[in-house]
């Protein structure tokens, strides 16, 4: 469990605060959605959790592991592994399976485990026959799905992803989003995700809304989605069907405004024959 | 595959991928040197054939090879028509003050033979190694340098790095050069400095988007558990076989022979 108490920080050439008083609790195998406007403090609260961020007052703990002690930030960043959104900015390597191999060599792992790791990785995100290619000749989609293949190399037990289908096109996304269910069902990862994209956010458990850096709103992601005031507030266009229910009630008709499936829409539909 | 950039590691089988990178590494020193230190026609020719039986084992075709050329061409034409004007010596050619000599045109063959030989046996050796043996066989040879505090593995890593890096700054140059254009920006402008304005206002964000990558790449390498200790653990480690060595003492051997035709001949 990772859990953050009273937690604040503020960049050293920043003017506010970041992230201000967050307490927050991420459990094991949830995926827990964080959404809120430009500069409310999201990659902030990203880096927060994987050690790159210490908070100034307050405390993050990783499995009862605290990230102020400087010895425990190694074995955290292996725990928390981090996803950025530009996947050519995380590749070290001109070659894919040599990328997947510099999280474990750096951590000093065997030869033979760790190409074992690497294999077992780049199968996890379908992308084992590409392992000689150079990431340059890989969709967009391709190479995020090695990136995250990077990662899983590690073996972490959380993985925090920071917008990381924003750079890609709808086909990009969909295999992303894909992988995100498979690896909390398969792999039993928790997997804390950041994003504008409602498709992506339906998967999650839970959802946090910051503003200015504060914690604003948490909640079943069920209960939120389907408040298209909040999803506004939070910058979000809100789903296609709750706008569709949106109408159907201003037009008179009484649809709880929580449906978020198309099938559950058209059950109540009938329903009101 | 296709889209292979010139200089980018091809991943392949050859005989040429599956030899020791240090190897590799030392064998193409031993060539450059070979070649600047002797003016004899066998031998660079003969170094010539080694270059094309190399590329031959490489896997790498011919006709890739031959249009990595395009990319020196002018450095060829300048140094090959420099040469050929400036050298003093017996005129075979006059052209009112300016002729061509006898020894002009043979010096300027001989180098233009020399540069081919050089170009080819780089490229060679960075298409048919990947980046991180290639770092890890420079990082092996320049060992001894870490007993002079000369952080060797920072170096390799930097120059890894470098490498893989080229071909998205490729990538984000074009993409660059081609928002400028439309916004006006003229690179085939017959004014000079028309053409030099245009060109800055694709290296001024060029420079600025690397180092915003620089930034996440070092955050994304953090991530990752990097911390700038040298491994030697890596997934394939570096392994001398037969092969390895005989193929060192053959370019000893060349090398050596080479050393007593010049000292011979001068
Ligand atoms: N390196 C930095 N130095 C100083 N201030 C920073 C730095 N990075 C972020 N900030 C500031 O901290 C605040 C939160 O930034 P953060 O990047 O966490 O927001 P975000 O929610 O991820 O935004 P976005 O949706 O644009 O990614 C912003 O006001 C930002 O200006
Ligand atoms: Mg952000």
């Amino acid at each position: 469990m990772i859990s953050i108490r009273n937690a604040s920080y503020c960049y050293p050439q920043g003017e506010r605060p970041a992230l201000r008083n967050i307490n927050l609790d991420i459990r094991e195998n949830e995926i827990l959605g964080i959404i809120g406007r430009n500069a409310s403090g999201k990659s902030t609260l990203a880096r927060l959790l994987n050690g790159v961020v210490i908070p100034s007052t307050g405390q993050v703990e990783i499995d009862g592991l605290s990230s102020a002690i400087p010895e425990n930030r190694g074995l955290i960043k292996q725990k928390v592994a981090l996803l950025l959104a530009e996947p050519d900015n995380q590749f070290v390597s001109n070659l894919v399976e040599e990328d997947v191999a510099f999280g474990p060599e750096n951590l000093g792992l065997a030869p033979s485990e760790i190409r074992r790791r690497v294999d077992t990785a780049l199968q996890m995100v379908s992308m084992e026959d590409y392992a000689k290619y150079p990431p340059y000749l890989l969709s967009g989609g391709q190479k995020q799905r090695v990136c995250i293949a990077g990662l899983l190399a590690m073996r972490p037990k959380y993985m925090v992803l920071d917008e990381p289908t924003a750079m890609l096109d709808p086909q990009g996304k969909k295999e992303v989003r894909k992988i995100l269910g498979e690896l909390k069902e398969q792999e039993g990862l928790s997997i804390i995700i950041i994003s504008h994209d409602l498709e992506e956010l339906l998967q999650a458990d839970r959802l946090v809304w910051l503003e200015q850096g504060q914690i604003k709103l948490q909640d079943s992601s069920r209960n939120l989605l389907a408040r298209v005031d909040v999803l506004r507030n939070a910058g979000l266009g809100g789903l296609e069907i709750s706008r569709l229910i949106e109408q159907l009630n201003m037009a008179g008709y009484d649809i709880p405004s929580d449906i978020l499936s198309p099938s559950e829409l058209v059950e109540e539909l009938c329903r009101l024959r | 595959m296709t889209g292979i950039k010139i200089g980018q590691y091809v991943h392949g089988d050859s005989f040429l991928h599956s030899l020791d990178p240090r190897i590799k590494i030392i064998c193409c020193i031993v060539i450059m040197v070979s070649v600047l230190i002797n003016y004899s026609w066998y031998y660079l020719l003969f170094h010539l054939l080694l270059i094309i039986m190399a590329i031959k084992a490489s896997g790498l075709s011919f006709r890739f090879m031959s249009g990595c050329l395009r990319s020196i061409r002018y450095l060829l034409l300048v140094t090959f028509v420099l040469q050929i004007f400036l050298t003093p010596g017996e005129a075979v050619l006059s052209l009112g003050r300016i002729s061509i000599s006898q020894e002009g045109l043979l010096i300027a063959s001989i180098n233009l033979l020399r540069l081919l030989i050089l170009f080819f046996g780089s490229l060679l050796l960075i298409m048919t190694t990947s980046p991180i043996k290639l770092s890890a066989g420079i990082e092996f040879l320049l060992l001894p340098l870490n007993k002079l505090n000369i952080p060797v593995h920072h170096f390799t890593t930097i120059l890894s790095i470098s490498f893989r890096f080229i071909p998205t700054l490729i990538e984000e140059a074009t993409i660059i050069k081609n928002a400028q254009r439309s916004r006006g920006a003229q690179f085939d402008s017959p004014n000079l400095i028309v053409r030099l304005k245009s060109y800055m206002a694709i290296i001024i964000p060029l420079f600025e988007a690397s180092l915003l990558r620089a930034e996440e790449l070092g955050e994304a390498m953090d991530s990752r558990c990097y911390t700038g200790h040298p491994n030697q653990l890596r997934m394939s480690s570096l392994k001398l076989m037969g092969k390895d060595l005989v193929l060192l003492g053959f370019m000893f051997l060349v090398l050596g022979i080479g050393i007593s035709i010049s000292l011979g001949s001068s």
